[in-house]
């Protein structure tokens, strides 16, 4: 479960950056088959074990969550260029969040099982994110670097406070349905815990002047996000190479190396100097360098995911999830019988890319045809 | 409640400015009755035009004072407030035997470096003597500078002869009277007028007559044109009564005050009925009647031909013993003709007064330097208006009475008989709205306090 | 001070006069004389006698000539004063006088000349700052985040305003000089120059549209020095709160953890 939308279609009604397209497009691509070669095949045969284990997959929600607060800031720059009121803008955003939270609970519910009503997925994590950037929006940069800094240095002494090797024994998040499991799981111990992951969406937010340029719509030099990007990674690298050979004591909240469960030091900081440098280069190269048909041809295409994209973290766990369960019933009265071992890795690849190329078509026709989207129904509902 | 009745006698400036104010002052109902003897109100500010062309000229008072470089200027005031637009006026040459003098570099060049030195130290002296800011309060002031000295003392000062004749021929029109018969302190006032620090001169554009014209289309007064006044007692009961003449009729009315601004010339044609008030009238003129004179020549001519050595408003001329020449023409921007006046003033004013329009016309033609160009060719029309005693200043060292004595002559058995004239301040037109602010600022208190009053 | 040998024509040609061909001007020199951020071009020229009775009309109308070629928006002065004429326009002046008094006109001309440039600066400085006083307006009534990026703008309009005020005070007085008595040649002229362009109604206006440009960037500055003051105090306000929101997590972690491990009865 290494996936993640985006705040849903924030910056629809703004002119639209090929970039962040394009990189959003990456990144559900990614999501779609580490999910399907994770899910289906993970430990089908030895060869799938030796594939899944080379699937990237810590890459897609670090960038998922990161763009969710780029687009943010790009969507309340142009609100409030457009008349906006703070209040107003306040109450969509958190209408917004809410209705991620709620679709985030049903998805658990509905999609996984109902113990997993309270695993803290991707959804949820958006939804509480998104309502963290309204009060973001309002606080000093400084105070945001700080509550950002913060968050990152805590998150380890919190792990180890709330003793999170003892929730994922099993190799995943593994609850009571108690407050103290539940309220934990949001902050610290979940899959998409406020703690560090929330580092991603208020990044995303302080960088956008910093790639885009100050008014968040111009296009900005390259030399700050790359010295940003450099600083990040080179911290990354730090973390990653001194932290091992540090003395037992001061190695705190399992944190070593490079994990995503939970999220390693390293791993926030290395994640975001990938997505800061990718969204730069890519905004380089789509928005500010010169149009041509290849450019057009990808803005054309990477469209749709961009603007679906929450509707395809939703369908694409459906079309292969459901059948998982429904086969495992009937195979072995357990939903969960067929599950990481229902067919070989390169099959699960297959259906995968097969699922890339239907959502390609389904959404193009949605778009075509104005049929309602989830994306549709979350503005309608919150703005 | 009846309204309070008062009368004006005279429609001059003093009158027209004392019914103006008395109506914007008065805390309670006012009906105002101005008598004029003659056919138009406005007196001694005239703007007639020629016969032969549709061009103006000032034929009374030429000109006004302006002290608001020093202090408040309550002319300037009201004739800002009765939207009149002005236009400065400014001249300093002096025309001696045919030479320009315009400035002290002239003075030192054609007059000679002592006549230079002279003109610098009197200018000194006159300076010292006096402030601006007491040369602005002189007119209020109650004493003079007690001085017995006369103006001609000072001038028997300046060496060389030709500076003194350039002074006195500067100063001559100003005075209206010989250095011999005004005081230093009078003298030197007249001297430092010239100086920009210490007044300016002005004049309205469109003519000085408007003033007058705006102030009669203001008041709501009764005006009785042709109307003259001839006595003016009281009543058995207690109210004032006016007795004035129209069309060989003579009329009697009664009017609970009553307001004489005449000219001193005028004021003992009037028969103040009354022991008392027939003794304070009396004393009042003879300490007033200092009568000075002027004469107007002003000639219209085909074109301004004296601009091209003089081009001041106005400049002074070593002829009738001193005068000054007005270029009217220069008032106005679109003038196509030349207009020059005379103002003649003093001895050479009373006797000239004799000669006939054509003889003072000839005259005036007569004393242009050749210089300045062939006046006889370009002449058109020339008009003549006389002014003798029209104007009465104290002399030099003679005390002025207090500003309210000057104004009510008699104050116990006529406290509400009231007199008005420039020559109870300075003699000029400011002078005039001083007295009249005074007098219709004392009766609106008056009124105020008075039965059916406010207060 | 340069002094150059020139032509008396606008086209670089001597001046000729009433066709006649007679060189009225002639070669004369021509002096380029720094007048505040200008430069005037003077041209002095001796009257033929003192008492102004020269045979000088002709000479006046070529060097009225030369000025008005200057073609400024400003047409030429010419002010006539007992037998000595001084012929000016912002970028040329002419003066013919009595050899006596050429000293002391020019420089009563150049005093009026340095005015006059001063103040043509200041009018055009106080026309450029006003043109912008629309935009700056609604910053003297609210400057928050949204104009922060006008802040640098508004201190330097700010500073020139207050600049241009200072300037005012600065030629006030030699505008404003007091008229001299007795009069002199030099004085009256430059009286008379300075009367015929207004130059101190024209400080008045000026002056009035400092007022309004003082008004205004006097409370643009105070609303962004008070906003500055106000996002110092904020960020302290929010690094308080990030450090008590960071600690109060810490405690909820650790009350939760606690319950978590409490053995249940």
């Amino acid at each position: 479960m290494t996936s993640a939308p985006t705040a849903g279609r924030a910056s629809d009604e703004a002119a639209r950056l090929p970039s962040i397209d394009v990189l959003r497009t990456v990144a559900i691509c990614l999501m779609i088959v580490v999910h399907f070669v994770e899910n289906l095949a993970a430990t089908h045969d030895a060869w799938s074990l030796a594939m899944n284990r080379w699937m990237p997959a810590g890459a897609a929600a670090p960038l998922f969550t990161f763009l969710a607060g780029v687009n943010y800031r790009l969507w309340c720059t142009q609100r409030i260029a457009r008349g906006t009121p703070a209040a107003a803008l306040s109450k969509a955003t958190i209408r917004r969040g809410l209705f991620l939270i709620g679709t985030g609970f049903a998805f658990n519910v509905l999609v996984w099982l109902p113990e997993d009503t309270f695993n803290w997925d991707v959804l949820t994590f958006v939804g509480l994110a998104l309502i963290s950037l309204d009060v973001v929006r309002r606080m000093p940069v400084s105070a945001v670097a700080l509550a950002l800094v913060l968050v990152l240095l805590t998150s380890p002494v919190l792990r180890v406070i709330a003793d999170y090797p003892s929730y994922w024994s099993r190799s995943w998040f593994d609850y009571d349905v108690t407050l103290s499991d539940v309220v934990l799981g949001c902050l610290v111990v979940g899959y998409f815990p406020l703690a560090p992951w929330l580092v991603f969406p208020w990044a995303g937010y302080l960088a956008t002047p910093l790639i885009f340029g100050g008014d968040a719509s111009a296009c900005g030099g390259m030399r700050r996000p790359l010295l940003a990007t450099a600083a990040l990674g080179a911290l990354s690298a730090v973390a990653c190479l001194v932290w091992p050979h540090l003395p037992a004591g001061l190695r705190i909240g399992a944190a070593d190396g490079w994990t995503m469960f939970p999220a390693s030091t390293a791993y926030v900081l290395g994640s975001l100097a990938i997505a800061m440098l990718s969204l730069t280069a890519l905004h380089r190269v789509l928005d500010r360098g010169p149009s041509s048909a290849w450019t057009a041809s990808l803005v054309h295409w990477t469209g749709p995911f961009s603007r679906h994209s929450f509707s395809i973290y939703v369908l694409h766990h459906l079309v292969h999830i459901w059948p998982l369960w429904i086969a495992g019933l009937v195979v072995g009265d357990d939903p969960t019988a067929l599950w990481q071992v229902a067919m070989p890795a390169p099959l699960a690849l297959a259906l995968a890319l097969a699922c890339i190329v239907g959502c390609v078509a389904l959404f193009a026709w949605v778009d075509r045809a104005r049929l309602p989207s989830l994306e549709g129904a979350m503005r309608w509902l919150c703005d | 409640m009846h309204p309070r009745r008062i009368a004006i006698v005279g429609g001059g400036p003093g009158g027209l400015f004392t019914a103006w104010l008395l109506e914007r002052m008065a805390s309670r109902r006012i009906e105002l009755t101005i008598y004029e003897a003659r056919d138009r109100v406005g007196g001694k500010v005239l703007t007639p035009s020629f016969d032969s062309a549709p061009v103006r000229y000032e034929a009374g008072a030429a000109e006004f004072y302006d002290y608001s470089a020093v202090d408040e200027d309550p002319l300037r005031h009201a004739v800002a407030m009765l939207g009149l637009p002005t236009q400065p006026l400014g001249g300093s040459a002096v025309l001696l035997d045919d030479t320009v003098v315009g400035t002290a570099d002239d003075v030192h060049d054609r007059l000679g470096p002592a006549a230079h030195a002279a003109l610098l130290a009197f200018d000194e002296r006159a300076k010292a003597a006096q402030s601006p800011r007491r040369f602005y309060a002189s007119g209020f002031d109650a004493v003079a500078d007690g001085s017995s000295r006369r103006f001609d003392a000072v001038m028997d000062a300046v060496h060389p002869p030709a500076a003194r004749r350039y002074l006195e021929t500067m100063l001559k029109s100003d005075l209206a009277t010989e250095p011999c018969r005004t005081s230093t302190e009078y003298g030197l006032q007249n001297y430092l007028m010239n100086d920009p620090a210490y007044m300016g001169l002005y004049c309205i554009s469109g003519g000085n007559e408007q003033l007058v014209q705006a102030l009669a289309a203001r008041v709501a007064a009764s005006v009785r044109l042709q109307e003259p006044v001839m006595a003016i007692g009281r009543t058995a009961s207690g109210s004032l009564w006016v007795e004035s003449r129209r069309g060989g009729q003579t009329l009697v009315e009664a009017f609970d005050t009553v307001i004489v601004a005449l000219p001193m010339a005028h004021l003992p044609l009037v028969r103040f009925v009354g022991g008392r008030l027939e003794a304070a009238l009396a004393a009042h003129c003879a300490h007033h009647a200092h009568p000075a004179h002027y004469l107007r020549v002003t000639i219209l001519f085909d074109r301004p031909f004296w601009r091209r050595r003089v081009r001041d408003a106005f400049f002074m001329l070593d002829r009738f013993g001193g005068c000054c020449l007005y270029d009217e023409s220069a008032r106005d921007p679109d003038a196509t003709h030349g207009v020059l006046g005379w103002l003649i003033a003093g001895t050479a004013a009373l006797e000239s007064c004799a000669r006939s329009d054509d003889e003072l016309v000839a005259l005036a033609l007569d004393s242009l330097p050749a210089s300045l160009g062939d006046g006889r060719a370009a002449f058109r029309e020339g008009r003549v208006h006389r002014w003798p005693g029209a104007v009465s200043a104290l002399p030099g060292g003679e005390r002025l009475a207090p500003v309210d004595q000057r104004h009510r002559p008699e104050p116990i058995d006529h406290p509400d008989l009231f007199l008005v004239g420039d020559y109870l301040f300075d003699s000029t037109l400011n002078g005039v709205l001083d007295s009249a602010s005074h007098v219709a600022g004392w009766v609106a208190a008056r009124l105020a306090e008075g039965p059916g009053g406010a207060a | 001070m340069i002094r150059r040998d020139a032509p008396m024509d606008g086209n670089g040609q001597p001046v000729r006069h009433d066709g006649s061909g007679q060189e009225v001007l002639g070669q004369v020199r021509v002096e380029e004389v720094p007048v505040d951020d200008a430069v005037l071009e003077l041209v002095v020229l001796p009257a033929a006698d003192a008492d102004g009775t020269r045979d000088g009309e002709g000479q006046e109308a070529a060097a009225l000539a030369w000025v008005a070629a200057c073609r400024t928006d400003t047409p030429p002065v010419q002010v006539p004063l007992y037998g000595t004429t001084v012929i000016w326009s912002p970028s040329r002046a002419a003066i013919l006088a009595p050899h006596a008094a050429l000293v002391a006109v020019r420089e009563a001309l150049l005093d009026f000349a340095r005015c006059d440039a001063a103040l043509r600066r200041l009018e055009g400085e106080a026309g450029l700052l006003l043109g912008r006083l629309d935009e700056d307006a609604p910053c003297a009534v609210e400057f928050d985040e949204r104009h922060i990026e006008r802040q640098a703008s508004l201190e330097e309009r700010f500073r020139r305003s207050v600049r241009l005020r200072a300037d005012l005070a600065d030629l006030a007085p030699a505008v404003l000089r007091p008229p001299v008595h007795p009069p002199t040649l030099a004085a009256q002229l430059g009286e008379r120059l300075r009367e015929r362009t207004r130059l101190a109604d024209r400080l008045e206006f000026v002056q009035a549209k400092a007022d309004v440009l003082d008004r205004v960037y006097d409370l643009c500055a105070q609303r962004v020095g008070d906003f500055a003051i106000a996002r110092r105090h904020l960020r302290l306000e929010w690094v308080i709160i990030v450090l008590l929101a960071a600690e109060l997590v810490v405690l909820l972690v650790e009350v939760l953890a606690g319950l978590g491990t409490t053995p249940t009865p």
